[in-house]
């Protein structure tokens, strides 16, 4: 597959990720940070984010 | 159409692990087993066992030693913060430097109205030494001392009681009993407390071929906005007979609008012996009028006496402690021959007796007076059912036995690992968190401060076998 398509699919499942786990707290707080940071997942999903808009920047 | 569907499959795999994750994040939470077990040795922040507090007493440290707490002050606070409930915790910790803090202790908070904490042994030095110079029995987590051998066993002495004088218990429950000192005759005339009492206190009373006849009336002054129940609870031979919630004394919340409240107590045909009555409630609550037919009651342990003037009491405690908010409360406190001189407010100053009945008195009210023993308005009141407690402060001249609910912890290359169980099952827990507290009792903060190297909590709780037997009930 082409790169920008593995970023796309990472940014759709960090999206994925961060509101799972997000509702997850909301409705039983501690049961995800208790364990690990939801910041790291912030940063990935960033970082996801900012590679899958260079490869569509690529395409244009 | 090749490259779609391995992007489905790329993306199914991902999405199904995040789930898969989700799933281990709730069963790990939910834990199916009921065991659970956080330690830290303070490297770094834990979300579960939560930093040591206040920090004037315990400070983390980092240096060439690696990390601990220094424990200069006491007692501190610690919280569990746990994702359910559990029934049991069994607390270690690992401590050092204990010559300056002969006895350490722990509880789980219990009661958040009145502060009362389920209190454990975790390290009492004095008793130790004391196993090695006396005859002493370890029967699983009982120690039974005895001065001199006269019983075979353990059962032997529970099955014949020695006098109270010579006996000492430390964290065991023997029967508590109590004899008037003369003969006695039920009083026909009402007794009245002349001042008032701010807050939840405990009443041991005894009657003999008389009813229990007990009235309060108050006020609740609605100053902090937590609500303000009042709860009545009689007990005998520590078993609750009679536990009552009284109807709401004023408006809840922070309205500052005073309402008054007024409660009878007339319980009939019970058998003699020594009642406990514990009105539970929070700082809000003025007891202005407590009256009796009881001609022996004793107020037990701790007593916040309210705005008043030439306040004079009796105690048998060995050591008593003052304590006030209220600046025109500072003074002088005379403790039997002794002085107690209350020079700083929401600090605790304290005094020795001298004598087995002691009295106290002074001249301005709103303090809060504690002490090993209990209070009452005349020294032929004093009701005293509970069995010695071997403390500081206890003469072991006059001891010959002890009965303790206590191991000696293990001590290797000079760190003391101390171990205590609680039951976690009526204990407070406020946003997922449970209140634990650990006393050094007599410490000082210009003692040498001791070292907690590391802190551990194994939780045990209901298991996946047990739910699942609940539904299927």
């Amino acid at each position: 597959m082409k790169k920008k398509i593995i970023f796309l699919e990472f940014f759709y499942a960090a999206t994925v990720n961060l509101t799972v786990f997000y509702a997850l707290e909301g409705f039983w707080p501690g049961v995800v940070i208790s364990r690990f940071s939801l910041n790291w997942l912030l940063l990935i999903w960033l970082i996801a984010g900012i590679l899958s808009m260079a490869g569509q920047q690529e395409k244009l | 159409m090749a490259s779609l569907s391995r992007r489905y499959i790329f993306r199914f795999g991902l999405w199904s692990a995040i789930f898969l994750v989700a799933i281990w994040f709730v069963l790990a939470g939910v834990a199916l087993t009921g065991q659970v077990a956080y330690e830290t040795d303070f490297f770094e922040p834990h979300y579960h066992l939560r930093p040591l507090t206040p920090a004037e007493r315990a400070s983390w440290v980092s240096d060439g030693q690696g990390q601990y707490y220094e424990l200069r002050g006491e007692p501190v606070y610690f919280s569990l913060r746990t994702l359910r409930r559990f029934d049991q915790a069994r607390l270690t910790l690992v401590l050092e430097d204990l010559d300056s803090a002969p006895v350490v202790e722990a509880g789980v908070l219990y009661d958040q109205t009145i502060w009362r904490y389920d209190m454990r042994p975790l390290v009492n030095s004095d008793l130790d030494k004391l196993s090695r110079l006396w005859e002493a029995k370890q029967s699983g987590d009982i120690l039974f001392l005895q001065k001199e051998r006269k019983y075979q066993s353990f059962e032997d002495f529970l099955s014949a009681l020695p006098g109270r004088a010579e006996t000492a218990v430390y964290y065991y429950d023997l029967p508590e009993s109590f004899t008037p000192a003369i003969t006695y005759n039920p009083c026909q005339e009402t007794v009245s407390v002349p001042w008032p009492i701010r807050g939840a206190f405990q009443i041991y009373a005894y009657i003999n071929n008389e009813d229990l006849d007990f009235s309060f009336s108050g006020r609740d002054l609605n100053e902090n906005q937590d609500t303000d129940d009042i709860r009545l609870i009689v007990y005998y031979q520590q078993a609750v007979i009679q536990d009552k919630i009284l109807a709401d004394a004023g408006l809840d919340g922070q309205s500052g609008s005073v309402r008054s409240w007024t409660e009878q107590l007339l319980l009939a045909g019970l058998p003699a012996g020594v009642y406990k009555i514990e009105i539970k409630a929070n700082d809000d609550i003025i007891t202005d009028r407590m009256a009796t037919k009881q001609k022996l009651f004793s107020f037990d342990r701790r007593l916040r006496i309210a705005g008043a003037e030439d306040i004079r009491l009796f105690t048998d405690s060995a050591r008593v402690a003052a304590v006030t908010s209220n600046p025109a409360s500072l003074g002088t406190i005379k403790v039997g021959d002794n002085i107690l001189e209350l020079s700083e407010t929401y600090r605790q100053f304290e005094a020795l007796t001298g004598t087995a009945t002691a009295e106290i008195s002074f001249p301005r009210g709103d303090i809060i007076l504690s002490g090993d023993g209990v209070f009452s308005l005349s020294a032929d009141q004093l009701v005293n059912p509970r069995w010695r407690r071997l403390g500081r402060d206890l003469d072991l001249s006059e001891i010959r036995y002890i009965i303790a609910h206590y191991q000696t912890p293990p001590v290797r290359e000079g760190r003391t690992r101390a171990q205590a169980v609680f039951d976690l099952r009526g204990a407070y827990r406020e946003n997922g968190e449970y209140g634990f507290i650990i006393s050094l009792p007599g410490f000082k903060e210009t003692d040498r401060p001791i070292r907690l190297r590391s802190l551990k909590v194994e939780l045990t709780g209901r298991d996946w076998r047990v739910w699942l037997a609940d539904l299927f009930r």
